[in-house]
């Protein structure tokens, strides 16, 4: 038995060597502006790469199915998704949390509901037998936090005439300003963003964490990578990279998030 | 008023021209092309428009409006545009730059689509326009799409364009004015140098003695081949070293000749060099003219002198003439009454000097009177021949050949008796001269012939003797009164030739070698 596993473990060993590169790559999934999101970013692949044994080269991807296929393919050595994302490539392939981002001092976001201001919805059961959309189809804040809200209060997807997702925030928030919906799951800052005063909210939903970092399972410089992040306190780099630090993962902090199936199971959205 | 040199008006002038030539292209391209340039702005904004709107048209399809509001701000980005709608096919506010719009029930904008296929309609009351979209696919409606802008802010926009441009129109005009000014003057100044030179020569005459003004120093030109091309003189005085001396040489001749000449118009760069040249040649010319001027005063002044002697020598003449006569009678009374061999002898002297004095008295006397041709028309040949025969016993008796070469000559106008007069003179004269020099072959040649000019004909007389000849010295003194080498001359032989030559509007010159020959050339125009 002993003698099997190690020889599991040795052919486990030399399948992840044999696939090495001489580079890591950063993979960060799109939630605003590419060429925003690639300066920012980059200053990341820069420091971690003079930390790291290897350089590590960036890569923005736009879409959630695109970056979990890169992941599946062993196309992305570290990566930094919302936590719905992260799951989903852990059930791909075996992901390992390193890092929330902290950004505005916090790790955390909520999404919220949001109606026309003269729309009559004063309550969030209101929403029954209405129609409804949501910032997105995947992300915690805008479409999976939303419908646990949802599913808390005990509105279920028939009890909706229609439920799509409008594929961002500011796309939600323009539908129900333009009467094609009357409800929007949208990110709460999207929300002060884009609302401009026509809507209010019904109600937030509870804090999740925004973005956390990940690795493969077989990342060889775990322990590297974890003191690299930990110990950056350099503002200038910081400031340049847009957040205020790295927060360990905590557990309880993805428990929320942990069952998204479930929620997506009971309200499929049309995209 | 200031006066400006030359070189100042010509660069101010080109300035001036150039200026209104450019100002005047400015202000017709500003004209011409500002309602053009409004035009192609408008068009400009709505191709832009449709492009931006078709680009897309995919989030009609999904009604995608944050797609839609992100192409309401690249609409935006035209600075014309006031105003966007954006309306989904049954007329509700999709999209706006302003968001109270959305949501809005707008069907009455689709109207003007109702009475056209068009997907385009441009509903123009200036200043604002409005464009009217239809987004389509398949011929089926998506939306609609309607752009507000202001043309008032396309004039402006164009007008500030035309600013810039006349600005830019403005330094490029000043610059091409700066430098053709600079280049004018400059230009100018190497053209009119010669124009200057000639200035200060001209200034430099008028304030020194004119005859002996040297205005040449060195030589105008250079050129190899120094040779003068007519002849008339051994260099060309436009590349000689010596110019100034061979266009004196020239005098006059310069003027009638060189002006003509190939070599000087190959010379002459331009017209004002040609001009400098042709004012060394009057000058030359002037001063050869000044000198035949002065030689004329002072012949006029010796003639007056000599009219007044005359005048008195004829009255003296006079009063000798009687006393001769007086003593010519009593000599003759005493030869005849007295008799006396001794007395008779010294008689016959005193009749004989006062015959001779008598004679040259009455020369005087005939040189002193004004002479007044009876003009006829006449054959000179004739006169000769008939002079020739009555002199022909004192040439065979001296043994001299005379020698009668006529040609064929025109009959003109002269006093028969005087041109006898004048042609026994010479012919005596030459004979005197052969006589004088013991020459084996004595000869007197006298000939006629017809000689012409561009503009005249001329009956030539020369009479040719190879007789003892004239020392240069005494060659411009022989037609002057009272200048005689003879013993027993009166001196008034040739200058009476020579009056009635020029009474008869002729012309006479003696060439001659001394000891050698002679030769009197006497020209008649007819």
């Amino acid at each position: 038995m002993v003698r099997s596993s190690l020889i599991l473990l040795f052919f486990l060993f030399f399948f992840c060597y044999s696939f090495a590169k001489d580079f890591y790559t950063l993979a960060v999934l799109s939630s605003e502006d590419p060429i925003l999101e690639y300066k920012r970013y980059s200053t990341l692949a820069k420091y971690l790469s003079s930390k790291l044994t290897k350089p590590v080269k960036l890569q923005i991807v736009k879409k959630a199915n695109r970056f979990l296929t890169l992941y599946q393919m062993n196309k992305i050595d570290i990566g930094i998704a919302c936590p719905v994302v992260f799951f989903m490539a852990n059930e791909k392939k075996q992901a390992l949390p390193i890092a929330f981002l902290s950004i505005n001092g916090t790790i955390f976001e909520a999404g919220v509901w949001a109606v026309r201001k003269d729309s009559g919805i004063n309550s969030i059961k209101d929403l029954k037998g209405k129609t409804l959309t949501l910032g997105s189809s995947i992300c915690a804040s805008n479409a999976i936090m939303p419908l646990y809200v949802l599913y808390r209060i005990g509105i279920r997807h028939e009890d909706l005439i229609d439920l799509w997702s409008s594929g961002t925030d500011k796309g939600a928030i323009l539908n129900v300003i333009a009467g094609f919906a009357d409800g929007a799951g949208v990110n709460e800052e999207s929300f002060y963003k884009y609302s401009k005063g026509k809507l209010k909210i019904l109600i937030k939903t509870p804090y999740v964490p925004r973005y956390i970092l990940f690795i493969k399972k077989c990342f060889p410089e775990k322990e590297n990578l974890k003191n690299a992040l930990f110990s950056l306190k350099e503002k200038k780099i910081l400031k340049e990279i847009g957040i205020d630090g790295f927060v360990k993962v905590k557990e309880k902090d993805l428990k929320l998030i942990k069952n998204y199936k479930n929620i997506l199971k009971l309200y499929p959205i049309l995209k | 008023m200031k006066k400006f040199s030359i070189k100042w008006k010509a660069s101010l002038a080109v300035s001036v021209y150039i200026l209104a030539l450019l100002l005047g292209a400015i202000f017709l391209t500003t004209v011409i092309f500002e309602q053009k340039l409004i035009q192609e702005k408008n068009n400009s904004i709505i191709d832009t428009v449709k492009s931006i709107v078709e680009s897309y048209k995919e989030s009609f399809v999904i009604n995608r409006l944050d797609k839609i509001d992100e192409m309401i701000q690249k609409l935006k980005e035209i600075p014309e545009v006031k105003d966007i709608l954006v309306l989904s096919k049954d007329g509700r506010v999709i999209g706006s730059d302003k968001w109270d719009y959305i949501g809005n029930d707008k069907k009455d904008v689709l109207k003007i689509f109702s009475n056209t296929d068009k997907i385009l309609v441009i509903n123009n009351t200036y200043p604002k326009t409005k464009l009217f979209y239809k987004v389509q696919i398949n011929g089926d409606t998506l939306g609609y799409v309607v752009v507000n802008y202001d043309q008032s802010l396309i004039k402006q926009n164009v007008d500030d364009e035309i600013i810039s441009f006349i600005i830019q129109g403005f330094t490029i005009t000043l610059f091409v004015i700066i430098a053709s000014f600079i280049g004018t003057f400059l230009i100018t100044g190497i053209i009119i140098k010669p124009l200057i030179n000639l200035k200060e020569k001209i200034f430099d005459i008028t304030t020194k003695d004119f005859k002996h003004a040297k205005i040449l120093d060195e030589p105008l030109k250079k050129d190899k081949n120094k040779e003068c091309p007519k002849n008339i003189i051994e260099n060309c005085w436009i590349v000689s070293h010596t110019p100034q001396e061979d266009l004196d040489k020239l005098g006059e001749t310069a003027i009638k000749e060189c002006v003509k000449c190939e070599k000087y118009q190959q010379l002459a760069k331009d017209e004002i060099e040609e001009l400098y040249f042709s004012f060394c040649i009057m000058i030359a010319s002037l001063k050869d003219y000044l000198n035949k001027l002065e030689e004329a005063y002072k012949e006029r002044e010796a003639l007056n002198c000599m009219a007044t002697m005359g005048e008195m020598s004829a009255k003296i003449a006079h009063e000798i003439k009687n006393a001769l006569y007086a003593i010519g009678n009593a000599a003759t009374y005493m030869k005849q009454n007295i008799n006396n061999e001794i007395v008779k002898e010294f008689s016959g002297v005193i009749k004989d000097e006062v015959n001779r004095l008598n004679e040259m008295t009455v020369s005087f006397l005939n040189f002193s009177k004004l002479l007044e041709p009876k003009f006829q028309l006449n054959d000179l040949n004739e006169e000769v021949k008939h002079t020739v025969k009555l002199l022909k016993d004192d040439f065979d008796y001296e043994n001299v050949k005379l020698i009668v070469n006529l040609e064929n000559i025109p009959k003109f106008e002269f006093d028969k008796n005087m041109i006898k007069q004048v042609l026994f003179n010479m012919l005596l004269n030459a004979l005197d001269a052969v006589k004088e020099k013991n020459e084996k072959e004595k000869f007197v040649k006298i000939s006629t012939y017809l000689k012409k000019d561009k503009n005249n004909k001329y009956v030539v007389l020369e009479i040719e003797d190879n007789g003892v000849g004239i020392k240069n010295e005494h060659l411009d003194k022989v037609f002057k009164p009272f200048f005689t080498t003879k013993q027993k001359g009166t001196g008034l032989g040739l200058p009476m030739v020579y009056k009635i030559i020029r009474s008869h509007n002729g012309n006479i010159y003696v060439e001659s070698e001394y000891g050698k020959w002679t030769k009197f050339v006497v020209q008649f125009q007819v």
